[in-house]
């Protein structure tokens, strides 16, 4: 039991730090990306072209990876995002060219990896270590202290700062946060270029957790959602929450029945949790209006 | 030559061409068309069908649903199992396909009625992410991941039947669905949609039932792709779950918005190109991913209509087409032209109405009437609660207490749609004009709420629709008139400048004879010939008996207008009378001009003995 629940959070620790870099363009700019999750599983492909084939120290693919892809953030906020005038008013259209940038960067993927699964060792070794009843890896406590510092800087930056605050008042009105001096344009750029960077930046982890494979993206995008949906939309606590709780779920689920019994459970408490209550359980804001 | 014949001549000719495209198509085979180029005819007709489903909601529902994937694979599922056991006739499999396909659209659509963008999107989408799972746990009848194979040996209606034999089936059955589909959005079920996609607010003011009218196109968007999946398991002869990836779903939606998704016809240039596209080609398949990509964002950034728009643009520079475009659906027949119309105006009574938000209260014990055949002006400083009781009236808020009838119908505590068709007609503050639709259409939509049409009597376009159709025209025709507006009646509604926009909403209301019309600040920001034309359409409305309520903050405009005016403050009526009366009423020109005095009693006198009862009855209280 102790061991299903520690295997479930450190599980949990990946779905979570989806939700949470998922979390970045929706509280900036109402804007949800389908393409982030992809940047995540590029950066996993990076991280394994950088230390198994050129056979380079982590930190410098991390950090060479999180720049590629805070450049493909960027580009993609300025010909996919910009050009359709106005976040609130091309939100379907949004919808529609995030779900094309995905597909873009997995069928970019798959064209240069092919699809066999790969593996990256962690550089902090795979032995295993028992803590607390349950068995850990060093990538999991690395996991962990990620997905504890990042959810803080960013909960700081987005309540703290003067990024963080515009944000708030473009998703409220675009047009007023304009007026009032926000740089909205910057802010959109911005928002997708960290989001975009942190995929690169955690690449060498996710790729030592789950594997590098293109089929990862749909269930990570997936599973990030919930983890959304159950913390709240536009919480970053809420986000790491539920990508644990969504951890948790799912070793549970696998443990006492089977494994395809844990999408269907998961969908269940998904609508369950979207209808009674839609704000999530740490949403500040209300997803739909009045 | 009238333009009558000439019209019905360039129809007779479109609808000749289209038979023989339809006829050439089910006949390829005979010509000598090969098997896989059969299949790949099939895989188009396929795609068609689910895109038809994704455009229906979608693109003129608004909300993107991924989901149709998990619906696609239902409906053949039912299909190879139905088969499995020995029922291969393709007359009891396709209806049993669509029903499952209806049930899962249905489902689908329950968390779309509470979500709308990405939240409805990634929770369609999850549905495909469901097809391994499920068919692993009943496996018994799905065979696991192994899936269904040997799928041979079909018949229709006890014939047993041969690949061509099929061809000319699946052609047919996708045929009839695409007609069922044009007739559907060419409805008022499909200006309902587009209704709703501008939004909900102004759906249930036009007396739509929201829910009905999401779940109704979540489960018309499901039937097709279920048909599609029943077409599937035979075109292939074998089903599993990889055959339907998440990849699949992309290729649905890249399919119809490169077509266009808010379009009849983009499904099938669409599919054609996804399909028989270079990307099917083994040394491109490779791409496909890539490419299904790039032309989503391409298109949704550059092309918003998808390509169908872009051809349509080229077809109305040929004269003949823009010709048809121009003559109105039903001139030359027989329609009232007398400008003169009648409305049904019913006495409003608002009795004792308290809201309170939280602590905030917005409302507190309001009474007042409106009488056919009179303006009764509302006006009052910002946070008086004007619009707060407009929307009490029209059931988008329920009051905490009081009473409100028309024509002595209760209608308190009632939901927006069911208020809106019992009569009650309304405007915005800020005018809700749904996108692409032409100014007669945006009119016509006012007359939503009348006399429903069955969606089988759309679809076969019966008799009963054809007159729905035709008195819904010329009641759009005669408000559009009387307002003076017919000029613009094929003007792109969305295009208009403000003040048309704020007419047009009139007109609109107009348009569905309401018992009581409530305007909501309909004269802010319009210019002085803006105002004349308003106050003109406005004191004509009141003539043909009209109940208004009119709310508005242009005191000279509304003084001007009214024949009764009642000034709220602080969510209460403090004075009420004819404009001369509230013009001379001190305690009004104080809350107004900020003056302090003492009411005199000139300004009691304004006040009605009643109102005044009311009002003490009250505050003893």
């Amino acid at each position: 039991m102790l061991i299903a629940i520690w295997a479930g959070l450190a599980t949990g620790a990946i779905y979570a730090l989806v939700a949470v870099t998922n979390n970045i363009t929706l509280s900036q700019l109402g804007v949800f990306n389908f393409a982030q999750t992809q940047f995540l599983v590029a950066g996993a492909y990076l991280a394994y072209q950088g230390i198994e084939v050129w056979g380079l120290p982590w930190y410098g693919v991390a950090i060479g990876s999180g720049v590629c892809l805070a450049s493909a953030g960027w580009a993609q906020e300025r010909f996919t995002i910009r050009p359709l005038g106005g976040l609130v008013a091309g939100h379907s259209a949004t919808l529609v060219t995030t779900v094309g940038v995905a597909t873009v960067v997995q069928g970019a993927l798959v064209l240069k990896w092919g699809t066999t699964p790969l593996t990256v060792p962690f550089f902090g070794g795979d032995g295993s270590f028992d803590f607390l009843g349950g068995r850990l890896q060093p990538v999991d406590v690395f996991l962990f202290g990620l997905t504890a510092c990042l959810c803080a800087c960013l909960y700081a930056a987005s309540s703290r700062t003067r990024w963080g605050l515009s944000g708030r008042a473009v998703t409220t009105d675009e047009d007023a946060a304009r007026l009032r001096g926000v740089n909205v344009e910057w802010l959109s750029s911005s928002s997708f270029m960290l989001a975009g960077f942190l995929g690169g930046v955690l690449g060498p982890f996710i790729a030592a957790k789950t594997g590098v494979a293109v089929e990862l993206s749909g269930s990570l995008l997936i599973y990030g959602f919930v983890a959304l949906a159950i913390g709240g939309f536009g919480s970053y606590i809420g986000a790491a929450v539920g990508g644990l709780a969504v951890g948790l779920i799912q070793s549970l689920v696998t443990r006492y029945f089977e494994l395809d019994w844990f999408p269907i459970t998961l969908f269940g408490i998904l609508l369950l949790v979207l209808i009674v209550r839609p704000t999530g359980v740490f949403g500040a804001r209300a997803t739909r209006s009045l | 030559m009238t333009p009558r014949i000439v019209k019905s001549w360039i129809q007779g000719i479109h609808l000749a061409t289209v038979c023989f495209g339809i006829i050439l198509v089910a006949l390829l085979p005979q010509l000598g068309l090969s098997l896989y180029g059969q299949t790949q005819m099939l895989l188009v007709a396929i795609y068609v069908l689910v895109t038809s489903g994704i455009n229906l909601s979608f693109g003129y529902a608004g909300e993107m649903n991924l989901g149709q994937v998990a619906v696609f694979a239902g409906g053949a599922y039912i299909t190879a199992i139905l088969h499995v056991h020995g029922v291969n006739d393709l007359a009891i499999a396709m209806p049993a396909s669509m029903v499952a396909a209806a049930f899962l659209g249905f489902l689908t659509g329950i968390p779309g009625v509470r979500l709308t963008g990405f939240a409805l999107a990634m929770t369609s989408f999850f549905l495909v992410l469901l097809i391994g799972p499920l068919t692993n746990i009943f496996d018994s009848e799905t065979g696991g991941a192994v899936g269904l194979p040997g799928l041979l040996n079909w018949k229709f209606a006890a014939i047993n039947i041969d690949t061509q034999t099929f061809y000319v089936v699946a052609i047919a059955v996708t045929v009839a669905w695409f007609a069922a589909f044009r007739n559907l959005i060419r409805s008022r079920l499909g200006l309902s949609l587009q209704v709703l996609q501008c939004s909900s607010h102004l759906a249930r003011s036009l007396g739509l039932s929201v829910f009905r009218l999401k779940v109704t196109a979540y489960v018309l968007g499901g039937l097709p792709a279920g048909i599609a999946g029943s077409l599937y398991a035979v075109t292939t002869g074998y089903i599993g779950p990889a055959a339907f990836p998440f990849s699949l779903a992309i290729a649905f939606l890249a399919a119809s918005v490169i077509g266009g998704s808010k379009s009849i016809y983009g499904p099938l240039l669409g599919s054609a190109i996804l399909v028989l596209g270079p990307l099917q080609v083994a040394s491109f398949a490779k791409y496909s991913l890539l490419i299904y990509g790039l032309f989503l964002a391409v298109i949704a950034t550059l092309f918003s209509g998808g390509l169908i728009a872009f051809f349509t643009r080229i077809a109305d520079r040929i004269s003949l087409t823009r010709y048809l475009r121009l003559t109105p659906e039903t001139e030359g027949r027989s329609s009232p032209t007398d400008e003169v119309i009648d409305i049904p105006g019913e006495e409003l009574i608002v009795t004792g109405v308290h809201k309170a938000f939280g602590g905030l209260v917005a409302l507190s014990g309001v009474n007042l009437s409106a009488a056919p055949g009179q303006v009764t002006a509302i006006m009052g400083a910002n946070g008086a609660g004007k619009t707060t009781l407009l929307n009490v009236i029209s059931g988008l808020v329920s009051p905490d207490r009081g009473e409100v009838t028309i024509g002595g119908r209760r209608i308190t505590g009632q939901r927006a749609h069911v208020v809106a068709q019992a009569g009650v007609g309304r405007t915005f503050q800020s005018p809700l004009i749904p996108s692409g639709l032409s100014v007669a259409e945006v009119v016509a939509t006012g007359r939503l709420r009348h006399r429903a049409v069955s969606l089988l009597e759309i679809i076969f376009r019966a008799p009963s629709f054809h007159r729905a159709r035709r008195q819904d025209n010329s009641h759009a025709r005669v408000a559009l008139k009387f307002a003076g507006m017919s000029d613009l009646a094929t003007r792109r509604a969305d295009s208009l400048p403000l003040g048309p926009r704020r007419l047009l909403e009139v007109v609109r209301s107009l348009a569905s004879e309401p018992n009581v019309l409530l305007l909501d600040e309909p004269a802010s920001g319009l210019d002085d010939a803006g105002l004349a034309e308003l106050a003109q359409m406005v004191r004509r409305a009141r003539n043909s008996g009209a109940t208004i309520v009119l709310v508005e903050h242009n005191v000279a405009f509304l003084l001007s207008i009214a024949d009764t005016v009642h000034v709220m403050h602080l969510g209460s009526v403090i004075a009420s009378g004819s404009p001369e009366e509230i013009r001379e009423n001190d305690d009004v020109v104080a809350i107004y001009l900020g003056r302090r005095q003492v009411p005199n009693p000139a300004a009691r006198a304004a006040v009605t003995p009643s109102e005044r009862a009311r009002r003490r009855g009250e505050s003893d209280a």
